[in-house]
């Protein structure tokens, strides 16, 4: 069978023979291979891998034997795919020179009929190239697979992805050997998940920004699009081939560090004692449903109580506003306030999943608050599943500390007729307790396995750096590349300042009120920036409202529905929106100047 | 040596459709209109939207399929923003630009057209294959030709020996090879290259050149926008010259060049008794002050690559660029690449068409041989003292090129050697 060979030369007569196509002999052990071929760099890379496969493979190789495999497939993919063209490139970094490709039965072969040529390629030698059948992409989106290419190409030659992966492994590896936790699942899953998760997606947000920004508009500022955007290519397909490119990158980066993460967690897990262990299985390495209570409309009773009243106020000169204000906090706190002695019932919506309640116990999750100046001692509280007349209702009492979440696992509980959970939550201290209606009370149950979570979980993390990509590109549309960056990194922390922008929505003034009258100080600024603020929040929330690393680290399901919400408002509609911009900015941009920009 | 003659004589102009200086005869009226620019104006505008520069003004010329197209001016004329206007990349003020009929911003436009910026806007970090397989594929070409045309072009460009280091490790010149390899990654109907020749040494020089010859007589069109107008003068068949944004001058280099008051006759070297004849016969119709006899000079150029063609051929080691193979077949049409395959470009197109003399000790019936015959008509009517057609822009032009093939003797090589030498640093000794 008859093969194509690339063959170099070293001074006059030395030739040499290295093959073309997949590299299949790197398959079993690359690092083997790698090292055959003289290829040092790679081959330590590669060894690295399998001795790290090799250490957790006791810890992990029954619990997770996926991951394992995955992680030992990566290299030799790698390696089978581009060993050839590493090898190729080995020789001509020392000194050999590349005379062309050669057909030939083997090495030997090839080498013989260049030799007898006199040290060239002969004519009849040169492989004939047929079209793959089987090409990837299709012709149509061979020019924007390119641009993405290019751009990951981009990363990896300038060291990016290098630097970063040290980075982000680095994080994930020293982070948790720094803080230890506190010996609990939770204190665990706080420095291991938690922590580890957030500084990935910290890291990689700036990354995603500063690279949307440079890879486009450091293209326009250099010229390189010039000569880009003369060739057949629409630009909406340069400007979304770059963001592909900057999504793949963050694919690569985002795997390789959450996989990190996930291997050190359940590595870690295994050295924690057993009670520990356990608990850490059924309450954070899981994936489990949360049902609440529907939040009440808050401002329509308000509304109700204000009418009631509007004549009687009205009358008596009373500021409208500071009553509406005061009497939502009244009836908030009717909803949240148990006073002592009082139970408060809440009645959850479980239709559905009423298979997956029988098989798996539900966990309650409390917090509250109390009155007290200084709440350091335990609270004794009650809470009962089940309908009031049933006889299977289940229950437990616990004494909890304020200000933090408690979980307390009640088994197997029994739905009322219509499919709702009651659960009566009962305060036998002395003290009213205040259970907030954001995260004061809430009913867990198990419905999958940890690892699918945890990959929705990323996947979700991956929708929100999508969005920041095409910020980052649409600045970078209009803009040169440090007034681009500037931009995009002002709207990230624009995001990351939502309390700020909640308080001016709700205050509804920006620059504050006159003391004395209780006016707004400047209405006019107000006028225009309190809408504004309103926008920029609403576009927050939609991105903030469903957090994927508080979900995984408390052990809660990232269910589909919430992966293709992500996709779809994240990036479909707010990213969207941004591409929509962008590409009509970058459509309409002049790509050059009159001179040279050099 | 061969022998010229000056008359200040003045001649009746050439025909408007005659060859160029690449000696190919194209008919302007009939040929199919590739570039069509009408009443192009460009103000570049502040932050503000205010006026900052007017940079072209009311230009209007056509371009013809196969012909080679020069835009000559000084820095600043406008003629760099009119070539990035036919290239979409700048949006003109008013007029109109249509480049095969429609809008150079049409992806289809753009499937046709080749560019080579003035600078390497290449990516620093590709390697040279991978520059090439990257822009082969914004043009969709399958991956089969894709290959074999970047294998074809690396070799046509003398870069297939690096072609694993980064553009950005390049010197400026190899930067210019590939980035003209980049421009004919498509087989273009339409090259414009802006300063092709900037940077290269003079074997690229002549190499880019001759390439520009061989894509325009396969009906290609080539616009070059260029400072060096030697280079323009030996390629291109018409062109602007641009001033203040505005074109000052158009026309074929024949209509433009040609010193209507004089004559040139180029000869081998004449016995002094027809010399003299001839010369009696001039000074007694033209008067004696107005004659003027010498010996033609080989350019440096063509000296230069006699030079280096004797290096190479003694196997002299570079780690840069070579220079440059065979024209990428495809390039060439199939047909003409069947034929000439293994024959090197700058080997090809630097011979004459006539054939050459014997490069030592040429006798005077070679060189009889290789003599125009229209210019021995010439010569005849002149001795006859009756009017003759003037001689077309494409003679002196093709002498040159036929000169440029001619072995010089071993006293000029070795005078000349030493001359380089001191150029270049050397105590002009071997």
């Amino acid at each position: 069978m008859t093969r194509v060979f690339q063959i170099f030369r070293k001074g006059d007569a030395a030739l040499h023979a290295v093959g073309t196509g997949l590299a299949w002999a790197s398959l079993p052990l690359p690092w083997v291979w790698a090292f055959a071929q003289g290829l040092w760099f790679r081959g330590v890379a590669m060894l690295a891998v399998d001795g790290l496969v090799l250490l957790l493979a006791p810890s992990l190789f029954v619990t997770q034997p996926m991951a394992l495999g995955l992680v030992l497939l990566v290299p030799r993919l790698i390696a089978l795919k581009r060993g050839f063209a590493w090898v190729a490139e080995a020789c001509e970094n020392r000194g050999w020179e590349y005379l062309g490709e050669i057909v030939g039965d083997s090495k030997s072969d090839a080498i013989a009929h260049t030799a007898r040529a006199g040290g060239v390629i002969p004519s009849d030698r040169r492989p004939r190239r047929e079209a793959s059948p089987w090409a990837f992409p299709p012709a149509a989106f061979r020019p924007m697979w390119s641009v993405a290419w290019l751009t990951v190409r981009a990363a990896f030659r300038y060291r990016l992805v290098v630097v970063l992966m040290g980075l982000l492994v680095g994080a994930v590896v020293v982070l948790p050997m720094v803080i230890k936790h506190d010996g609990t699942a939770q204190g665990f899953t706080q420095i291991l998940l938690t922590y580890t998760l957030g500084v990935i997606s910290a890291l990689l947000s700036l990354v995603t920004l500063w690279l949307a920004c440079g890879t486009l508009a450091r293209d326009v500022d250099e010229c390189q699009m010039q000569v880009v955007a003369t060739k057949p290519i629409p630009r909406w397909q340069i400007w979304l081939g770059k963001w592909l490119g900057v999504m793949l990158l963050n694919g690569i980066l985002l795997s390789v560090s959450s996989g990190a993460v996930f291997l050190l967690l359940q590595w870690r897990a295994t050295q924690l004692p057993d009670e520990v262990q356990q608990a850490l299985r059924s309450n954070v390495l899981t994936a489990r449903a949360s049902v609440r209570e529907p939040e009440p409309d808050l401002d329509s009773k308000v509304e109700e109580m204000l009418a009631l009243r509007r004549a009687e106020l009205e009358a008596k000169g009373v500021d409208l506003r500071a009553f509406r204000t005061q009497a939502r906090e009244m009836i908030k706190a009717k909803e949240q306030v148990v006073p002592p002695s009082y139970f408060r019932r809440f009645e959850l919506d479980f239709r559905g999943a009423e298979e997956a309640l029988k098989r798996n116990p539900i966990f309650v999750r409390v917090k509250f608050h109390t009155p007290e100046l200084s709440a350091k001692r335990p609270y004794e509280i009650e809470v009962v599943a089940g309908p009031p007349e049933s006889p299977q209702r289940v229950g437990a009492a616990r004494s909890l500390a304020a200000e933090a979440s408690h979980e307390i696992e009640l088994g197997n509980a029994v739905l009322d007729a219509r499919g709702f959970l009651i659960v009566e939550v009962a305060n036998r201290s002395d003290t009213p307790l205040i259970f907030p209606m954001e995260d004061g009370f809430e009913v867990l149950y198990r419905e999958g396995g940890f690892g699918l979570n945890y990959i929705r979980g990323v996947v979700v993390l991956a929708c929100s750096l999508g969005l920041l990509a095409a910020i980052g590109l649409f600045a970078a549309s209009f803009l040169s590349f440090p007034v681009a960056a500037f931009l995009a990194t002002t709207v990230l922390i624009l995001g990351m300042s939502s309390g700020t922008l909640k308080s001016v929505v709700e205050d509804r003034t920006v620059l504050g009120f006159e003391h004395d009258t209780n006016t707004q100080l400047y209405p006019a600024v107000d006028a225009v920036m309190v809408p504004l603020f309103e926008l920029l929040l609403k576009t927050v929330n939609l991105v903030q409202q469903f957090s994927p690393i508080d979900a995984v680290s408390s052990g809660r399901s990232v269910t589909w529905a919430d992966v293709a919400r992500s996709g779809f408002l994240v990036i479909g509609l707010m990213g969207g929106m941004f591409a929509a911009l962008g590409i009509t900015a970058f459509t309409r941009r002049e790509l050059a100047t009159a001179q040279s920009n050099h | 040596m061969a022998t010229s003659l000056t008359d200040l004589q003045a001649n009746p102009a050439s025909a408007r459709s005659g060859p160029g200086t690449s000696g190919r005869a194209i008919d302007l009226a009939a040929a199919e209109s590739v570039v069509r620019v009408s009443g192009l104006g460009k103000v570049f505008k502040d932050f503000w939207g205010r006026p900052k520069a007017k940079a072209v003004d009311g230009v209007s010329f056509e371009v013809k399929r196969g012909e080679v197209f020069g835009l000559l001016g000084p820095n600043g004329s406008g003629k760099s923003t009119t070539v990035k206007m036919l290239l979409g990349l700048l949006y003109p003020t008013k007029g109109v630009v249509e480049v095969f009929g429609r809008s150079p911003r049409h992806v289809a436009t753009k499937a046709r057209i080749g560019y080579l910026p003035e600078e390497s806007y290449l990516y620093r970090y590709l390697d040279s294959r991978e520059t090439l397989e990257f822009f082969g594929n914004l043009f969709q070409l399958p991956s089969d030709k894709r290959k074999d045309r970047t294998e074809q072009l690396l070799e046509m460009v003398g870069l297939k020996n690096v072609q694993r280091r980064v553009v950005g490790e390049f010197s400026k010149g190899m930067q210019r090879r590939i980035g003209l390899a980049q421009a004919l990654i498509n087989d273009p109907d339409l090259v414009i290259l802006d300063e092709p020749t900037a940077g290269l040494d003079p074997i690229g020089c002549r190499e880019v050149k001759d390439l520009i010859l061989a894509l325009a007589h396969r009906g290609k069109t080539v616009i070059l926008s260029s400072h060096l107008l030697a280079d323009v003068q030996d390629v291109c068949d018409r062109v602007v010259i641009y001033y203040g944004g505005r074109i000052q001058a158009m026309g074929s280099l024949g209509e433009l060049l040609t010193e209507r008051d004089s004559v040139q006759i180029t000869a081998p070297v004449l016995p002094p008794r027809i010399l003299d004849r001839v010369l009696e016969i001039l000074r007694a119709e033209m008067g004696a002050d107005s004659i003027r006899v010498d010996s033609p000079t080989q350019n440096l150029e063509s000296y230069f690559l006699s030079v280096v063609q004797r290096a190479r051929a003694a196997e002299a080691k570079t780690s840069g660029a070579t220079s440059g193979g065979r024209v990428a077949a495809y390039l060439k049409g199939d047909a003409e690449a069947a034929s000439e395959t293994g024959e090197r470009v700058l080997e090809r197109l630097s011979m004459p068409t006539a054939p050459a003399p014997a490069a030592d000790s040429p006798s005077p019936a070679s060189k009889g041989t290789a003599l125009p015959s229209a210019d021995v008509e010439r010569l005849d009517a002149l001795t006859r003292g009756t009017p003759t057609p003037p001689t077309t822009p494409s003679e002196p032009a093709r002498a040159k090129a036929s000169g440029a093939a001619k072995a010089p003797s071993a006293a000029d090589l070795a005078k000349a050697d030493d001359k380089l030498s001191s150029l270049l640093g050397g105590d002009g000794k071997k």
